[in-house]
Parts: C-alpha cells; structure tokens; sequence
C-alpha cells in the first residue's frame, strides 16, 4: 500500500498546562499541526498565545513544573512522548536545533565563539576537533559572517547583535538537522537586520532542505518567508493554511483582524487609521468555554458559545470558526454587526 | 589583559600607600607613646629619656618618612618587648597564620560551592533548606563560641584531636573548622544565588538546545559564570581570616600573627601592632589584585575594560 510520505513532525492534540498561583495556566489547549520535510512553516500569534510553549514542548525544553499532554507527536514516525530525557537531549541540537528571539544573551559570555559552536557538533558526532573546527567556519562563512577563522576566538560581546544571530543559526545548522525551530529570531534586531537574516534564513533552508518553524507576530515577516501558517489564537490554533491561500482567503475573523493591522502601500490611504482588534486576549487560566475569540469578534452570535468546528475551506486549508465557509467567500462576507 | 594588570597594580599601591599613612596615623592618636611605654610609674625624666631614645620627640612627618623608608625594606624596628628585630617576628609567625587562613578557605570553598550549586538545582527541597539551615547557624553563632564548642566535642570529651598548639597538623584541624564554617555562608548563598539565575539564563537555554548532558550544562555553562562574584568574595574572605584569625588563633593557642598582635596590643608593642597591622592589610589588598585578575580571567567582558 503505497501512502503519501509521511510529514516530518505531527502534532496531535497538543496541550501545555501551567500551574500558577491562581489555578492551572491552559497556554496550549489541544492543537493539530504537521511539517513537511523541507518546507517553512510560520507560527504567527500575539505574544502570549502559546506560539514559544509550543516551541519549547516540542523541543523538550519546558521547566519540569510544565506538564506537556498530547495524543501523539510524531518526528521522523518516532514518538517524542514518553522518550526519556537522555534520548530527547540526544535529538537536541542533533536532528532538531532551535534559533532564539534574543541574540545579546543566548550565548555564553564565557566561551569563545568556536567552543560554544563546536561543542553541539562534538556532543553528537564523533568528529575530532580539527573537523569540527573546520564545519564551523565553513557555517560561519555560510552565515555571511567575514573573517570566520579568526571570529571562532572571539568572544560574543565583540559581536552585534545581527552577528550573534548569524552565529546563532551557524550553531542550529552544526549538526546538519532536520527541523529547525526559530522563535522571533529577527524581533530583536534592527529592521535591516531583520531583513537580511530572514533572506539568510529562507536561503539555507532551501539549500540544506531543512525544515523551519518559523515563530512569529508579524504577518509581514509571514509573507515574504512562508510556505505555510498556522495561526494561533489563546492556545489553539485557529487557522492553517498555505500562505497563498491564507492571505487571499483569510477565514477566520482573527485572521482577517490581524491582516487588516497591516499598512498596505498603495491601498491604505494616507493618514487613515489602521485597524486594531479590540479587547483583550481571554484569561487562559482555567476553562475557556466556547470560542476563545468570542468576545473581540465583530461577528459573534450565540452559537459561538459552543467550541467552533474544525471547517475544511480547501485542500490544506482549515479554519476554526462557525463561519468559516462564508467568511472563506468574499462574495458572501457576513456584515459584521453594528457595535453600540 | 597586560595594562589590565597594569593599571590594578598601580591602584593596589595607591591603597597601600593610604593605608600605611592610617596605620602610622592611629597610632599617633592613641596618646602618648612615651608615657604608655614608660608605664604608669615612670617618672617625668625616665618618660622624656624614653621619648629621646625611641626618637619620640622628632616631627610626626619625619618619624613617618623613616618608618615607611623602613617598610619598604621590610624593616619595621625593634620590638619593645622581646628586643628582637618586628620582622623576625613576624616572619616566624606568619607561616602559622597562612596555614591557618589557606586551610580555612579550602573548607569554605570546599564546602559552599557543591552545597551552593546542590541547593540551587534542588531548589525547595530538603537539600535546599538544609544548606540554608547551615548558613544561617553559621551566621548566627560566633566563631570564638564555635571554636570553643569544637574543643569540648572533639578535644576534650571525644579527645581525637589536640585542644591547642600548631606543632602537627592536627593542631590545625579544629581551627581550620571553626573559621572555615564563619566564611562559609555568604559564599554558599552568593553560589546558590548565582547558580539560580544563571540556571534560568538564556544561554543555558541554548546549551540545553544543543543536547549537552545535564553535567555540561550545569557545569561548563552555569557554574562557570556563577562562579565570578563567589571568586571576589572568597579573596575577600581569607583577607578576612587573616584578620580575623586573632580571636580564633587565641582561642587555639596557635602561635600566628594575630596572637602576635594581640599581645602585642596588650603590651603597647607599637611597632609590632603597626607591622602586623599593615603586613594584614597589605594581604588583603594583594588578594583583592589576585581576585580581580583572576575575575578577567573567568569574565572575557571585563578584559576589555
């Protein structure tokens, strides 16, 4: 029986549970995604969504307090539940590598560039110093870092912070992986900074085939990276679609909240203002009844008490909202009632 | 690195240049030497004779310009009470206090760094609040009062090693304890401390991130920078105890510096409380020097300064 080939990484039903002073933090309740080998998938939320709990659940990198449930997630057609702690650290850095949003304090003051980068390689490999120091630089130098063999001594507080990053993506491809998690890795920079490390990005996984989860707010990022997205809202994902279809059908009323925060030039008059999503994000302590987003949409009904169908728009295309299929046609666009 | 040594050199010997001012200084304001020298029976010539003899009656600036010419030749004068040379005095007691206060450091270290760094990993648990039982006790209890208990237990009723003296090596045992346990407590604390806010940094995150064994983690990526303040302090702490060895070397009968000075204090033997004094003092600024440089070793960041 010949099956499509099975996706990198599946998730099912991923939950993240906090405890807190005042109850059980839900940061994510219960969210279906899958990556393809190769292919860049942007996690877009607000800050607080669940986007980098997801993150760290997947690489196993939550604080022992987290408790992480979910019905499967698959890498490779090996399940990550359940692995011990010693086989989840040999996976680390070696098949999955994670690229942070803050470059200034994600390296060791304490350690030159080539011991911090040679050290991911030497921990899964057995290579000798000499090769490793030899994949480095040649990382470095893919990077777009100049000078790399004498860089490798440098320590990170000689580095900007654009730099640091380059270095911080030389360390996650060391080891050649499969999936690469990068949470906002172009937030903290300056603009033309982010510019060129998301080309940078984009460029090497192309070249190297490696998967991306790309974690971002920024639906501008979105566009220019993406192959497909998945947008989550308060701990679940709400959207998933290719990013085509995604910004030509936004649908769900989220989704659409969120593209109309953007500028577009030549399309937004000047001076006009730009459109916020109203209210705020519901408490994901304890239980969220119905849809989370129930009380910022302008197209609310009663029936949003009750959680919202998974809604097949098109192939790949799937939105969390009971009007999905309407609001997925531009010709039957619900009217938003008037708010008093 | 050179010039950083360079410049932490020449700031050392500013200090000790203030410092051997004060230490002639306050001398200078505990009164008359020549009347607290001669005793309370002296009689007014045998004081100005006194005052003549031990060049009492010069300039104050002047008997400073020869004392600290002096100094530096490591030449401090003669005791008035033993009539030998300060410095023979001082070179025979010296080895004692340095065992004495190296020892005691070994202990500290030996024991706040691996109970520091246990009690940050497990923090919250009986580990945890074990180790905080053990600094706040050593906090609270006097180290005279810890000497003297260790006596009893150990020397006295227990008898497996001697009360008193630094003719063997068990002679140090106790003593060694008793200021070992005073220096422990802040530096375990600065290590857990430590330990707790590096375990929660970023870059050990990313050390995580690359599959490191837990070992490597805590060790290489943590513990390292944990380390750089524990490191100040602990210069500090064995300048300390030097010092602070007078109470503890009088309790043991250890004959070091600070028994040396004590008596001496008790005697009016100037010129051997001055040279004490400013031979501690000097300690203390050369481990200060040694802790610093030994911080840009452990710190790339502050090399560059």
């Amino acid at each position: 029986m010949s099956e499509p080939a099975m996706p990198l990484l599946t998730v099912n039903k991923l939950r993240v549970d906090l405890p807190v002073d005042a109850g059980t933090l839900h940061a994510v309740r219960g969210i279906d995604f899958h990556v393809e080998r190769g292919e860049m998938l942007c996690l877009v939320g607000e800050s607080g969504c669940g986007k980098s709990m997801t993150s760290l659940a997947l690489m196993g990198l939550l604080p022992r307090r987290a408790r992480v449930t979910a019905e499967s997630l698959r890498f490779d057609g090996m399940e990550l539940l359940g692995l011990t702690e010693r086989a989840r650290s040999d996976l680390r850095g070696a098949r999955m590598a994670m690229i942070f949003q803050e470059p200034m304090t994600a390296l060791n003051p304490a350690y030159t560039l080539g011991n911090q980068l040679c050290e991911a390689l030497r921990r899964h490999r057995r290579v000798s110093r000499g090769e490793a120091r030899e994949r480095a630089v040649y990382l470095l130098e893919r990077v777009g870092i100049s000078a790399a063999a004498e860089r490798m001594d440098q320590y990170p507080h000689q580095l900007s912070g654009g730099l640091r990053q380059r270095v911080m993506i030389a360390m996650a491809l060391m080891c050649e992986p499969d999936l690469i998690i990068a949470d906002e890795p172009t937030t903290a920079l300056d603009v033309t900074i982010q510019a060129q490390i998301l080309r940078l990005l984009r460029d090497l996984q192309r070249e190297f085939g490696t998967a991306v989860i790309f974690i971002t707010h920024d639906l501008g990022v979105v566009a220019r990276i993406a192959d497909r997205v998945a947008v989550m809202y308060a701990g679940e994902v709400i959207e998933t679609a290719s990013a085509e279809a995604l910004f030509a059908a936004p649908s769900h009323p989220y989704t659409q909240g969120l593209l109309n925060c953007i500028p577009a030039p030549g399309k937004t008059p000047p001076g006009s203002r730009l459109q916020a999503i109203p209210g705020v994000v519901p408490s994901l302590v304890g239980a969220v009844e119905g849809c989370a987003f129930r009380n910022r949409c302008p197209l609310a009904e009663a029936a949003c008490e009750t959680p919202p169908p998974q809604t097949r728009i098109a192939a790949g295309h799937v939105a969390r909202c009971h009007f999905a299929t309407r609001l997925a046609d531009p010709s039957r666009q619900p009217q938003p009632k008037v708010m008093s | 690195m050179g010039s950083f040594i360079f410049k932490r050199s020449l700031l050392a010997l500013c200090v000790a240049l203030t410092i051997s001012v004060l230490c002639f200084g306050l001398l200078q304001l505990s009164g008359d030497l020549a009347v607290a020298i001669g005793g309370p029976e002296a009689t007014a010539e045998q004081v100005e004779r006194i005052r003549v003899e031990y060049g009492l009656d010069r300039p104050v600036v002047e008997q400073f310009a020869s004392w600290l010419w002096g100094a530096i030749q490591l030449d401090f004068g003669r005791s008035y009470y033993y009539q030998s040379s300060v410095m023979d005095l001082v070179v025979e007691r010296l080895p004692v206090t340095m065992t004495l206060g190296v020892l005691s450091l070994a202990i500290a270290i030996g024991v706040s760094i691996p109970l520091g760094v246990a009690a940050a990993l497990m923090r919250g648990s009986w580990v945890d609040r074990l180790a905080m039982a053990i600094a706040v006790t050593g906090q609270a209890m006097p180290n005279f009062w810890f000497g003297l208990t260790l006596i009893i237990l150990f020397a006295v009723n227990l008898q497996w090693l001697p009360a008193a003296g630094s003719e063997s090596w068990q002679g140090f045992v106790l003593p060694a304890i008793a200021l070992g346990y005073y220096a422990t407590p802040a530096m375990m604390r600065l290590t857990r401390s430590g330990m707790l806010e590096v375990l929660a940094s970023d870059y050990v995150r990313t050390a995580r991130a690359k599959g490191l064994r837990t070992g490597t983690v805590v060790f290489k990526h943590a513990l390292r920078n944990a380390v750089i303040p524990v490191v100040a302090l602990a210069a500090v702490e064995l300048g300390f105890m030097l010092g602070g060895s007078v109470v503890i070397e009088t309790v043991f009968s250890l004959r070091g510096l600070g028994q040396l000075a004590w008596n001496s204090i008790s005697r009016n033997d100037y010129p051997v409380v001055q040279a004490v004094v400013l031979i501690i003092a000097l300690f203390y600024i050369v481990l200060t020097l040694l802790a610093d440089i030994l911080n840009a070793v452990l710190d790339p960041r502050l090399r560059a300064r």
